[in-house]
């Protein structure tokens, strides 16, 4: 008896395996209609969590605060000087855009979602948040933090929507160096670091550069901060994003209405 | 004498303690926590599960069971559906054909034999996933989700046995 469940059950497994690589849309929705009816609970679970990551912060934060204050005030002061900067190149920006008759970059509706499952691991890299179709939520649409990129949406759910982070295996964004303005693709590895790849010279790359999305193949929004290269070694690149991904709590969704490459016509939640 | 309604009733909710604790410790284990690095490498929460229950109440927790868990772990965590089922299954598989080899052993044996069965466990997901998405997970990835699985097995079951006793055995 246990041995016959046991055989069917294996069969169920690798069948389900075939239908996976067969019908992916049906898995997908599957998929979505479970971690929706999942996110009222793991919202419950994840509030003691961050309390208790808060509390625990907290004391870490305690312990440096002298110094960390110092370092705030000085930094402070540093940025201060660059807002003044900023103003007057904002102010010279709009003058030479006026005068140049250049066409209005859109302005994004945004959304913002509570991160209520990391399920980052060996595997896969993705976060749920709590933003779904009915908050209008779309498939495709950019996700950032306040310091960076963070993925795209890639399931959507009626109240909750699954993020393809840039470490993903299956991520791939194209980015360009902000300085030299050379083209790369950013590679998801499943490792913290993902890697630069389809970089035209290495010689235009070293460690420190800040990279940016490109906007090429539609996406992407161009500019939006991704990363620093972080290493070269022959070939390799490898690059620290600005987001510390087990640190996210609220992130925010951008409208830009662009399908893009993730554009996924036969899904439901897609814009008419 | 025959079971009393109430009695089937009570058999029958005992028998989802362990499905549901498994379940709660999946969901567990994605909640967000602020962990330092080597934390995050997310431990193999189901095969300890699945492999604690085997071993000391195979009675509560079927290949269904293991089946299940590893379905709602490949839509939870977005991993080729099927994968984790097949892992699962096949620890338990593993487990219950050696039965007599776990009967009364001390605690230090169950915990080595769990580190050889998760070794396989986690190879043998690797070289599947790898196998249907053509995508080779880093090995430094594998082992310390590997490690993390060693180290947190005692305490895990430590609570499934207190558990077990509570809610199981009680009468």
């Amino acid at each position: 008896m246990h041995r016959l469940a046991f055989i069917v059950l294996v069969a169920a497994a690798f069948g389900l395996m075939l239908l996976g690589k067969a019908d992916t849309v049906l898995i997908s929705r599957v998929g979505t209609a479970l971690t929706d009816a999942l996110t009222p609970a793991l919202e419950i679970m994840s509030k003691p969590a961050a309390s208790v990551g808060a509390v625990m912060n907290n004391l870490r934060e305690l312990a440096a605060i002298r110094a960390e204050n110092a370092r705030l005030r000085e930094e402070n002061q540093r940025l201060l000087h660059w807002q003044t900067m900023a103003r007057r190149l904002d102010e010279e920006n709009q003058r030479l855009r006026e005068l140049s008759n250049m066409v209005p970059e859109p302005t994004p509706r945004s959304l913002t979602g509570r991160v209520v499952a990391d399920t980052g691991g060996v595997f896969a890299r993705s976060l749920l948040v709590t933003a779904g179709a009915r908050h209008g939520a779309r498939s495709g649409q950019v996700v950032v933090a306040a310091e960076g990129l963070v993925g795209r949406l890639t399931e959507v759910g009626a109240r909750s929507s699954r993020v393809l982070l840039l470490t993903d295996i299956n991520s791939r964004v194209p980015v360009v160096m902000e300085e030299s303005r050379a083209r790369a693709i950013l590679v998801g590895t499943n490792h913290d670091r993902p890697d630069l790849a389809f970089l035209k010279s290495q010689s235009a790359v070293s460690p420190g550069d800040r990279i940016v999305t490109s906007g090429i193949a539609g996406a992407f929004p161009p500019g939006l901060p991704v990363g620093v290269v972080a290493s070269v070694d022959d070939g390799h690149i490898l690059v620290e994003l600005f987001i510390e991904e087990s640190r996210l709590e609220l992130v925010r969704i951008l409208d830009y209405g662009l399908n893009g490459i993730v554009a996924n016509p036969s899904s439901e939640d897609m814009p008419p | 004498m025959r079971p009393t309604v109430l009695q089937t009733l009570d058999h029958g909710v005992r028998r989802l303690v362990p499905f549901t604790l498994c379940l709660i410790l999946l969901l567990l284990a994605v909640v967000p926590m602020t962990a330092p690095g080597f934390l995050r490498s997310a431990p193999l929460v189901t095969v300890m599960c699945v492999y604690f229950w085997a071993v000391h109440r195979p009675d509560m927790m079927g290949y269904l069971g293991g089946f299940s868990l590893g379905l709602l772990e490949d839509l939870l965590m977005h991993t080729p559906l099927g994968v984790s089922s097949l892992v699962l299954m096949l620890v338990q598989f593993v487990v219950l054909t050696q039965y007599r080899f776990f009967v009364g052993k001390p605690f230090l044996i169950i915990w080595w034999a769990l580190a050889l069965i998760a070794l396989g466990a986690i190879l043998l997901k690797a070289l599947i996933i790898a196998a249907l998405t053509g995508h080779v997970v880093a090995p430094s990835a594998v082992f310390s989700s590997y490690g993390l699985t060693l180290l947190l097995y005692p305490p895990l079951a430590w609570v499934f046995s207190r558990a077990e006793r509570l809610l199981i055995r009680a009468t």
